[in-house]
């Protein structure tokens, strides 16, 4: 199948036309070994058959800064089965010479190119229709008038595309010769650069490329570029007073004001529309109202509007094992030996499978969300918004809506960050989002502050547990802007420049945009991080399981029957704790206890953390299994808190001392398998999981120790 | 005598008429040409590929409620820029 790009400028309707152009059957992805997200899908041509066509996200140069945001200049490049056979390059017709400069960019290279002009509809209303014609003699390239949004000049899109794959030879004859003049001194300067540059390369586009990507000292653009070569050519230029990089920019846009303005006729001012209504949502005080009102929504879905749908899905997965389940126990009972296979496939399998299904409900509506922000316009406003705040975290105002996403759930958070432009700010925002406070941390702190805080302490003015609850908020979120400041500082420092954010105009958005980006990208997390979250899971699962004992009863020795009987517990239950104790994982706790009783935890509570790994509200339940009141306990249950309580003060531990550091290890702690899978699949990569894990359970234990052994010393 | 604070913002625009001055210290609303976008590497690589080249008409158009970014015009697309990027770009005003 021939391959076809489609490059653009962001915000020129690039995902309007791939949707159009290839329905709901394109897929997002990764580019291999990048971070660098793409959608692919299959644009069948009328008499010609079907290509696949690669959308290559939005941009306003091909130079990189890094081997990762080289992915662009690579695909348009690419020979062999990666080749590309032919480039529909996007232009705005409201923004004719700003998006001309990409296109400039791919005709220099020599590649067959296609060029689409959308928003034609809006250049017409606007008073300043596009002259194709001419625009077409200017750049020597067929030139299609689109309005991607209302499928205008699509099959002219078609036509033309079939055309250029049909002879791609003749179109590549049309392009060569240069298309516009070059200063002579930095002609010689493009040859000579051309001339040490890999076979492929050898040409004005990539040379120029080449100088824009390596005028900054320290930028890599990948191992084939003889990078010390073209550098020593721009150093001789710098040395002559001339400023390469500068020449090849301007001359550029010297062609394009000259040549393009009887193309497009004289500028104009940016639609009055887009003008008016910035004046009152970007109003000191309208402004922050409207942003405050949105963030509300946004929020309020996540937490929990998400809940009825969440909740249907969990059930689902319950009414599903208990029917597999039962399937089983007739089989057991008519001679089978079948127990282990059905506890697996029953909580091992299909409770994994619900574990990955779960997080759908919040994904699906927080990319809901985002593509009717973004396709709106209001999301580059809302970065706008926020940019002066989260400058003092080192990150951009893109990172807001990520970042309150992530005191939801950080899972869906983690894909949120794909609209940051960036990819260093993506990696930092990833790194750091994991210490929001997400809502499975809720249920853990309600019961820890339920159980072991007082209503009032003596000589503390305000209520305790309200003020407890609060602090931990807080105090995740100054660690989380703390930690974006140092790992951003030290771990991925700020390599090129930050984005310059545009304003897009208003648009209303298009229902098939906004529910194809947020259906794709749920598909995504099932097809890929899926897979990782069920063996994990799995794993969860077998820890906590194995080994098997057939019958409990014989756990119960006389005493422990005798102290049960004193207490009252239930024999069952008191025998599930004994069963759990036995197993790998119930072993682990109390092999990890001397690690933890620094902090104040004893072994029980070693293995509520190590259960929290499945997901961290799990910590309840398996506190409710280990004091033996039963694994249904929620953290409302009267009788887990008291036995919280008790056993705390049983041992002579301060139960506040205990309470706070155990609340403070939950918020630092990496306990989050999902979160972790997800962030191997979003960063590429085993090594940043590993490092975020490492940094924050050493950040944990250190901040609960701290916090035990001075709120131990303090309360007495 | 003193002049009252608006009067000294209109002598201050007269004054820098055909005089070069930052983007940064550029009034809402006025109109300006690029003479050079000062700096070096990246930075100053975006700015010109945005088309801030010698040349290039360019508008104010406000600011983002805390004050920061700043927004301007620039080609027909609105652009936000943080103060310390705006004072890299040195304009003439225009009449």
């Amino acid at each position: 199948m021939k391959r076809v790009l489609l490059v653009g400028n962001p915000n020129t309707g690039k995902s309007t036309l791939m949707n159009a152009l290839t329905g709901a059957g394109a897929k997002v992805g990764n580019f291999a070994g990048t971070t660098v997200s793409t959608l692919r899908g299959t644009w069948s041509l009328p008499d010609h058959g079907a290509v696949e066509l690669v959308d290559i996200p939005g941009t306003y140069s091909l130079a990189a800064q890094s081997p990762d945001e080289r992915v662009a200049m690579d695909a348009i490049l690419a020979s062999g089965d990666a080749a590309a056979d032919a480039v529909i390059v996007l232009l705005d017709a409201t923004r004719l010479i700003r998006s001309s400069y990409l296109l400039l960019q791919v005709a220099e290279l020599g590649r067959p190119v296609v060029v689409a002009v959308n928003f034609m509809d809006e250049a017409r209303a606007q008073g300043h229709p596009v002259d194709l014609d001419a625009l077409s003699a200017l750049v020597k390239a067929p030139v299609v008038g689109i309005a991607a949004r209302h499928g205008e000049g699509l099959p002219e899109l078609a036509g033309a595309t079939k055309e250029i794959l049909a002879d791609p030879a003749a179109a590549q004859r049309a392009t060569s010769g240069p298309l516009h003049p070059w200063p002579e001194a930095l002609r010689s300067d493009l040859d000579a650069i051309a001339a040490v540059l890999p076979e492929g390369m050898r040409n004005d586009g990539a040379a120029a490329w080449a100088v824009l990507s390596l005028d900054d000292a320290n930028a890599s653009v990948g191992d084939d570029v003889d990078a010390q070569a073209v550098r020593s050519v721009l150093e001789a230029a710098r040395a002559q007073g001339r400023d390469p990089a500068g020449d090849v920019v301007s001359a550029r846009y010297r062609w394009l004001d000259t040549e393009l303005q009887a193309v497009v006729g004289p500028a104009r001012a940016q639609g009055g529309i887009s003008e008016r209504l910035d004046a009152w949502l970007l109003h000191p005080l309208w402004g922050l109202l409207v942003f405050g009102t949105v963030m509300s929504l946004l929020f309020a879905g996540l937490f929990s509007w998400s809940d009825p749908a969440i909740g249907a899905v969990e059930a689902l997965f319950e009414a599903l094992g208990g029917w597999v389940g039962s399937g089983f126990e007739a089989l057991v009972a008519s001679g089978l030996p079948v127990e282990q296979l059905g506890a697996f496939v029953v909580d091992g399998l299909i409770g994994g499978l619900g574990s990955v299904l779960v997080f759908l409900p919040q994904i699906l509506l927080l990319f809901l969300f985002i593509a009717l922000l973004e396709d709106s316009g209001y999301l580059a406003r809302a970065a706008h918004l926020m940019d002066r705040i989260l400058r003092a975290a080192g990150l951009p105002g893109q990172a807001f809506v990520p970042m309150l996403s992530g005191y939801a759930c950080a899972v869906p958070a983690i894909m949120a960050t794909r609209t940051l432009p960036r990819a260093r700010d993506r990696l930092v925002t990833m790194l750091v989002l994991p210490l929001t406070t997400c809502s499975a941390r809720l249920p853990v702190y309600t019961l820890l502050i339920a159980a072991l805080f007082p209503v009032s302490i003596e000589g503390f003015p305000l209520p305790v547990r309200p003020v407890a609850m609060a602090a931990i908020y807080l105090f995740a979120t100054v660690t989380a802007v703390a930690a974006a400041i140092v790992l951003g500082r030290f771990v991925a420092p700020a390599a090129g420049a930050p984005v310059v954010l545009e304003l897009v105009p208003y648009r209303v958005p298009s229902p098939k945009v906004v529910l194809g980006h947020a259906w794709r990208n749920g598909m995504m997390f099932v097809r890929e991080a899926g897979g990782v979250i069920l063996v994990a899971t799995v794993a969860m699962w077998a820890l906590l399981t194995f080994p098997r004992v057939d019958d409990p009863t014989t756990l119960l020795t006389d005493d422990i029957v005798a102290e049960a009987r004193a207490e009252g517990l239930e024999l069952d239950t008191v025998a599930s704790a004994l069963v759990l104790e036995q197993t790998y994982g119930g072993r682990l706790g109390k092999v990890i206890e001397p690690a933890i009783r620094p902090l104040g935890y004893d072994w029980r509570m070693g293995v509520g953390i190590l259960g929290s790994f499945a997901a961290r509200e799990v910590f309840v339940a398996t506190m409710g299994l280990v004091y033996g009141i039963g694994d249904d306990a929620d953290e409302e249950s009267t009788p887990l808190r008291e036995m919280l309580r008790h056993s705390v003060e049983a041992d002579g531990r301060n139960p506040v001392a205990v309470g706070m550091s155990l609340m403070v290890f939950f918020a630092l702690a990496m306990q989050c398998t999902s979160t972790l899978a997800v962030l191997v699949k979003e960063t590429a990569s085993w090594r940043w999981p590993a490092f975020v894990f490492t940094y924050m359970s050493v950040l944990a234990w250190v901040a609960a120790f701290v916090t035990y052994q001075s709120l131990s010393r303090l309360l007495g | 005598m003193a002049l009252p604070a608006r009067y000294i913002a209109l002598v201050e625009i007269d004054f820098h008429l055909g005089m070069p001055m930052t983007l940064d210290s550029l009034p809402v609303g006025q109109v300006a040409h690029v003479l050079v976008v000062r700096g070096q590497g990246a930075h100053r690589r975006r700015l010109l590929e945005l088309g801030m080249v010698e040349g290039a008409t360019i508008r104010r158009t406000g600011a983002a409620p805390l004050g920061e970014p700043l927004t301007y015009e620039l080609r027909g697309a609105v652009l936000a820029l943080r103060s310390s990027e705006a004072s890299q770009v040195e304009v003439e005003v225009a009449t």
